[in-house]
């Protein structure tokens, strides 16, 4: 009798080849036949196959089945259950598409057009960036005329070689990721996941069987699944082609020898690689020291290949029509992705135009990675660390590169799911060593496990729950579990040996939990006292608060607690009983609930008054408008994805941790999550200082008003008050188009309102010579002040200072001073005394 | 002589307060009484009320623009200019009240 469990699809990108290899894994072990049907496409597929399951071409919201028959069957439905309503939804990240600038929005640069620039090609920017090298072209994979038409030799002979490639490859593609991280890592699994895939050797097989090579099957399997995944409606399933070409490329090269496929050309200089397609493959082959730009005819937003350019910030453009015979190899180009632009032609404009557009992007490349490493100070000298929550070793060092101040969570649930059997000591030790010596002696927390009915594990019997969470999980499986959890401790103090690691134990609801966790604790570490090894002494002991109750006996926790951070995801659904994933009730649920509110303020006042560390994780410290909540409370920390770290630790910036009390008082005080939410959004954002010696520039070598008027934008645009320069120009030249804003003396006040524009700006540029600007006295411009205002600005008090600044540069004794000054501080300060006066 | 006038540029942002800016200075530096009303990107400030416009011996428009409230004018001999002579030539566009 077969089991059936229907389900509506649940990943955002359909089930393309990450979610299905890890589907695959589920299923693999068991003997029963395990079919997946989409009931909107009508396709079925052996859940065991990777290839047959993408194939299904499933999308978001798919009403779908899987049919379980055979000896095993019911273990079967209930790991895959369990599976698909938990860990499942994990098994994809969203992707951050950016969004490509369309052929009719491109604006290029005036200054751009009056360099010079004539012969450009135009595409879609999959990666921003600039970048300048020599052309070189990879050409398509055609099946050279000598193995197309090869008689075959004996069948076994044939399937034995394939056999044997099959082998080298997946021996090859394992050891490169040994060495791989990250992205790299996730693509080359994806890899192992189809060539293991039983589906691609049954069509190599009977392709054999019926005459062919095993150069022949292998081109002709690549090519049918191939087929069925082009006529997918999916582009990001059409995108894994590339995928399944870059396995039958490196099959058939093991299979034919060298140059049974073109080779990588060896890079020995700048380059930039123009192909119609690339595999992810070739652009691991590349030397990416040399790699300074992609140039491709075909590939998505979406595709390994990009995704793994964009994890090398490699400046590319797809969608660039006969990309691979635009130029001839070997000649200088330049690629703009910043605009959508590649440049074939270049003259010494052009040149010296993109030299001093590298140059500014170099500048704000430091200021960034300057900036993303201060730690977080507050307009009133507070402090409050921002840190990250990972799952995974691999995302330390990513983290970390994005201005983490610590490591708020390791999750360490991904170690154990997906596995036979839980890993050993030294496995788990690895993986937190990594993070640690990742840290470089920053802080980590790294959680103990929490999984349970709903994250569940292969090697460890939960009973099936009605209500998982509220069920059996966390802290609370410890004592039936204590060897294992004491292989995690004992793993954790070793690695807290290599730099500050603190271990925080989940779901505690009642005093007794904690104080068998942390028995547990000391127990390990006495083990490892014992046995002579090396571990971390005094390694901090926390508890995650997420259970209601745990905020009611604080006092007594902190005996065996030396810190807490805040779950407010579990916490939040606990504290107000309501399940976000319930479209009828997730409206309830709301972290700026008032009563969620006061929660907190006694969870961190009773923290506080006991002298203990206490951060917060969960998705509340990502929302922009609950942070000056959080620094209100006066956390030591909150700890968020790392993707939004750099964003937050800007905004906390701006605020004042005084203010951000006052703000949380009114918020405790407020009656409903409606009167905290409008509270909020009332907030006035701190203006941005209208001018700042970064916006004065001084000694400019300009030779026309076309790079005058850029060389401003380009201060805006390193200020950070602007990420559209291009489009600023443009609506500045739109102005001097009327009539020229110079209007004598030596003075010009070129002006725009925009709505690219961060916040209200001036920008002055003193010129090293005159420039020619049209002036009203025909005089040359030695001074140009740029006056930006916001286009949705109708407050009428930066008006007021434009108008005043208006009136003051037509005095003399004004411009004289102007004139005068060379120092970018001085002059700041004479500007903005004078418009205060 | 008192003097009022009207400035006005296309964007409001610069040229409405230089040339405003412009005529005050150099019309008391000739002995002038003047009061000059900017329509800008705030919109109408320093604004002539009847009695002014009554009051006054000459008017000057030194607008890109449509002058708003035009009729408040009606029976006065205006002079009108591009906002860039003011700026340029204050003096002269106040000697064109004759």
């Amino acid at each position: 009798m077969a089991l059936e469990h229907r389900f509506i699809f649940p990943l955002p990108n359909g089930l393309h080849a990450r979610p299905a290899s890890h589907l695959e894994e589920i299923v693999r072990g068991f003997t029963a036949a395990i079919t997946f049907a989409n009931d909107r496409t009508g396709r079925t597929a052996n859940a065991k196959s990777v290839l047959a399951l993408v194939g299904t071409d499933t999308r978001h919201s798919d009403p779908c089945r899987l049919v379980f028959q055979g000896a095993d069957e019911a273990a079967a439905f209930s790991r895959v259950t369990g599976f698909l309503s938990g860990p499942f939804a994990a098994c994809d990240e969203p992707f951050v598409i950016e969004t490509p600038a369309s052929p009719d929005e491109l604006h290029l640069p005036r200054s751009l057009k009056a360099a010079g620039l004539q012969r450009f090609h135009r595409g879609t920017s999959a990666c921003r960036g600039v970048g300048q090298g020599r052309a070189v072209v990879i050409g398509a994979f055609v099946l050279p005329p000598t193995l197309r038409t090869q008689k075959a030799r004996d069948a076994t002979q044939e399937h034995a070689a394939f056999r044997t490639a099959a082998a080298a490859v997946q021996n090859d593609l394992e050891r490169s990721l040994n060495l791989a991280l990250g992205t790299e890592a996730a693509v080359l699994k994806a890899h192992l996941a189809l060539l293991r895939d039983p589906a691609l050797a049954e069509q190599v097989a009977t392709q054999i069987g019926s005459g062919r090579t095993a150069v022949q099957a292998v081109a002709a399997a690549i090519e049918a699944h191939a087929a069925i995944l082009r006529q997918a409606e999916s582009a990001y399933l059409r995108e894994r082609v590339l995928d399944l070409e870059d396995i039958g490329r490196r099959l058939l090269e093991k299979l034919g020898g060298p140059g049974g496929s073109p080779q990588a050309p060896a890079l020995t200089e700048p380059a930039v690689v123009f192909a119609e397609t690339l595999t992810p493959g070739q652009l691991l082959a590349l030397d990416r020291r040399y790699v300074r730009g992609l140039v491709l005819g075909q590939a998505g937003q979406t595709s390994h290949t990009i995704i793994l350019a964009r994890s090398f910030g490699i400046p590319t453009l797809t969608g660039v029509a006969q990309a691979a015979s635009l130029v001839t190899p070997g000649m200088e180009v330049i690629v703009d992705a910043n605009l959508g632009i590649v440049i074939a032609e270049i003259s010494a404009g052009v040149r010296h135009w993109y030299d001093r557009e590298q140059a500014k992007l170099t500048r704000i490349a430091q200021k960034q990675a300057g900036a993303a490493a201060q730690p977080t100070v507050m307009r009133d000298g507070r402090r409050i660390e921002v840190a990250a929550n990972i799952s995974s070793a691999e995302e330390a060092v990513t983290a970390f590169a994005q201005g983490a101040e610590g490591i708020g969570l390791f999750r360490t649930e991904l170690l154990f799911m997906n596995r036979s059997e839980a890993p050993g000591e030294e496995a788990q030790y690895a993986q937190y060593a990594a993070v640690v010596r990742a840290a470089g002696g920053r802080p980590v927390i790294i959680r103990t496990l929490d999984i349970g009915g709903d994250k569940p594990v292969p090697f460890m019997k939960f009973p099936p729950e009605n209500n998982p969470f509220l069920g059996y999980r966390g802290v609370r499986f410890y004592p039936e579990h204590s060897a294992l959890v004491k292989t995690q401790f004992r793993a954790l103090l070793r690695a807290a040996a290599l730099g500050p690691l603190k271990v925080m134990v989940p779901m505690v609801a009642c005093l007794e939990e904690a104080r068998t966790a942390k028995r547990l604790f000391t127990e390990a570490q006495r083990e490892l006292s014992a046995a002579g090894v090396a571990h971390g002494h005094g390694v901090p002991f926390g508890l995650m608060i997420e259970v209601p109750s745990a905020a009611f006996i604080l006092d007594e926790l902190c005996i065996e607690a030396d810190f807490f951070s805040i779950g407010t995801n579990d916490l939040t659904q606990y504290f107000l009983a309501a399940d976000r994933e319930n479209p009828k009730v997730a409206s309830l649920y709301s972290s700026l609930h008032p009563g969620f509110l006061r929660l907190l303020r006694q969870i961190v006042a009773g923290a506080k008054a006991r002298g203990r560390w206490i951060g917060l994780c969960g998705e509340m410290a990502e929302d922009a408008q609950a942070q000056p909540l959080l620094v209100g409370l006066g956390l030591d920390e909150i700890s968020l994805a790392a993707p939004r770290i750099a964003a937050t630790k800007t905004a906390l910036a701006q605020l004042a941790a005084a203010d951000c009390a006052a703000l949380l008082d009114q918020a405790l005080r407020c009656a409903t999550r409606d009167e905290v939410a409008q509270l909020l959004s009332a907030r006035p954002v701190p203006a941005a200082p209208l001018l700042t010696p970064e916006l004065v520039a001084i000694d400019v070598d300009c030779r026309t008003k076309e790079e005058a008027i850029r060389a401003a934008v380009d201060l805006l645009q390193v200020a950070g008050r602007t990420t559209r320069p291009e489009l600023i120009e443009e609506e500045i030249w739109q102005r001097e188009d009327t009539y020229s804003t110079g209007f004598g003396g030596g003075l010009a006040v070129p002006h725009c309102k925009s709505a690219h524009l961060a916040a209200n700006t001036i920008a002055i540029l003193k010129l090293r010579e005159g420039i020619e600007w049209g002036s009203i006295d025909g005089q040359p411009v030695r001074v140009a002040i740029l006056l930006a205002i916001r286009g949705d600005d109708h407050g009428k008090e930066h008006l007021r200072v434009f108008a005043k600044l208006s009136r003051l540069v037509v005095r003399d004794e004004f411009r004289e001073r102007l004139m005068a000054e060379t120092d970018p501080a001085a002059l700041t300060d004479f500007v903005l005394t004078s418009l205060n006066s | 002589m008192r003097i009022v006038a009207v400035t006005a540029c296309p964007t409001g942002i610069a040229h409405t307060y230089m040339a405003a800016e412009k005529l005050e200075k150099t019309a008391r530096a000739l002995g002038h009484q003047i009061k000059v009303e900017t329509q800008g990107a705030m919109g109408v400030e320093n604004e002539l009320s009847s009695a002014d416009i009554q009051a006054a011996d000459g008017v000057i428009f030194a607008v890109d623009i449509a002058v708003e409230q035009r009729e408040r004018f009606d029976g006065k001999k205006v002079v009108q200019v591009p906002v860039q002579d003011a700026i340029k030539d204050p003096k002269g566009v106040i000697a064109k009240l004759g």
